[in-house]
């Protein structure tokens, strides 16, 4: 790689839509691969990696902003294999974060020069705080699916980095797909739009097809991608990841 | 009247500044991203520190000047005198949050009227009928 350390932004625009399921499934998997990855809990406010990987962590993101600990001093290591900044759930004073402390959030990620990949899982919607995770990262994850109004919230977002920070590169995955059919139906509409609209292309960067193992794994608070590493979903995982590292 | 030279001084020319009533300043930036916005004000800021720290210990403490920033999208249909409310919505969160303080508007509202009436209904288009 050339860049290192990789910041890749995994964003949606609409919630509910994977973002932390993709995030923490596409971050085992390039440490299966031999990459340093780091997670950063980005969904300010609302956070819940941590939840989803059932750990209880003793210092947050709140304890860099608000007191006196550095970002490297609330890092954690995961059962997959990377390591994790958590964040915090339910303190709206993190929801509404001022530029001023961003801007401080987004200097020490940059000071991780160790890893090879840091994702940052970004909350829904398209505030200016997830527009500034974006913005940091030199590749966008939009994760998309079937749902119209996903899709409109997907190309909003899109859309919003393009007018305001002149961005023109995005990576889509299609979520819950049925086949490789249909996640190819869907990139191409929403690939068609953008250049229709905006006058650029979108990199199809992989999908994830519907399976019940998913909804289980999360309520175990599993990893797919390790505990069935055969399955669809884990195969999908790969090429995402093989697809983002190398092209 | 210093804070006001301060103004005037780390605005660019293509901006422009007025009183806004009591101890408020409005200032509007054409052609501008909420990104430079931000830097102007981080500009004047820093001036309005510089000042303070040549006054007296009484009054510099009483010195602050915190920021609403809102952007007006050539697309987004909403009125002035919204746009004006976002910028002061931004202004009183800032003052919430201590002195010296930039907030920034939130840019859902405007963005989701933003998309066309055309992109809309490509969106909405027959999802197989696209290649």
């Amino acid at each position: 790689m050339a860049i290192k350390p990789l910041i890749v932004s995994v964003t949606s625009g609409k919630g509910g839509v994977g973002k932390t399921f993709v995030s923490i499934n596409l971050a085992a998997t390039l440490a299966r691969r031999g990459q340093k990855v780091l997670i950063v809990d980005c969904d300010l406010g609302l956070a819940n990696i941590d939840i989803m990987l059932g750990m209880t962590p003793q210092y947050t993101l709140q304890d860099v902003i608000f007191g006196k600990l550095e970002l490297k001093d609330v890092i954690i290591p995961t059962k997959g294999g990377f390591d994790l900044i958590p964040s915090s759930s339910g303190v709206r004073e993190m929801a509404q974060l001022l530029f001023e402390k961003i801007e401080l959030i987004k200097a020490m990620i940059l000071s991780f020069t160790d890893y090879d990949v840091i994702l940052l899982d970004t909350g829904a919607g398209i505030s200016e705080v997830v527009l500034q995770f974006n913005l940091l990262a030199s590749k966008n994850v939009v994760v998309i699916n079937r749902e119209l109004t996903c899709l409109t919230d997907a190309y909003s977002m899109i859309k919003v980095m393009f007018q305001v920070f002149g961005r023109e590169a995005f990576s889509i995955v299609v979520n819950s797909v049925t086949d490789e059919k249909e996640a190819d139906r869907l990139f191409s509409h929403l690939d068609s739009i953008g250049k229709k609209f905006l006058g650029f292309s979108l990199q199809n960067l992989g999908y994830i097809v519907t399976d019940n193992a998913v909804p289980k794994s999360i309520l175990r608070q599993e990893l797919i991608v390790l505990t069935e590493p055969s399955s669809r979903v884990a195969q999908n995982f790969r090429r995402i990841s093989e697809t983002l590292l190398f092209r | 009247m210093q804070v006001g030279d301060i103004i005037k001084n780390d605005l660019r020319v293509t901006d422009f500044a007025c009183r806004f009533g009591g101890d408020e300043f409005s200032a509007i930036m054409p052609a501008s991203s909420i990104n430079d916005s931000f830097s102007i004000a981080k500009r004047i800021q820093s001036s309005v520190a510089k000042l303070a720290s040549t006054l007296h210990s009484d009054i510099k403490e009483h010195l602050s000047v915190s920021f609403g920033l809102a952007a007006y999208e050539a697309h987004a249909p909403i009125s002035v005198a919204d746009f004006f409310r976002q910028a002061d919505l931004e202004l009183y969160h800032a003052k919430k949050m201590g002195k010296n303080q930039i907030s920034c508007v939130r840019v859902r509202d405007i963005v989701t009227t933003a998309l066309s009436a055309e992109e809309k209904a490509a969106l909405a288009g027959n999802i197989t009928n696209n290649k």
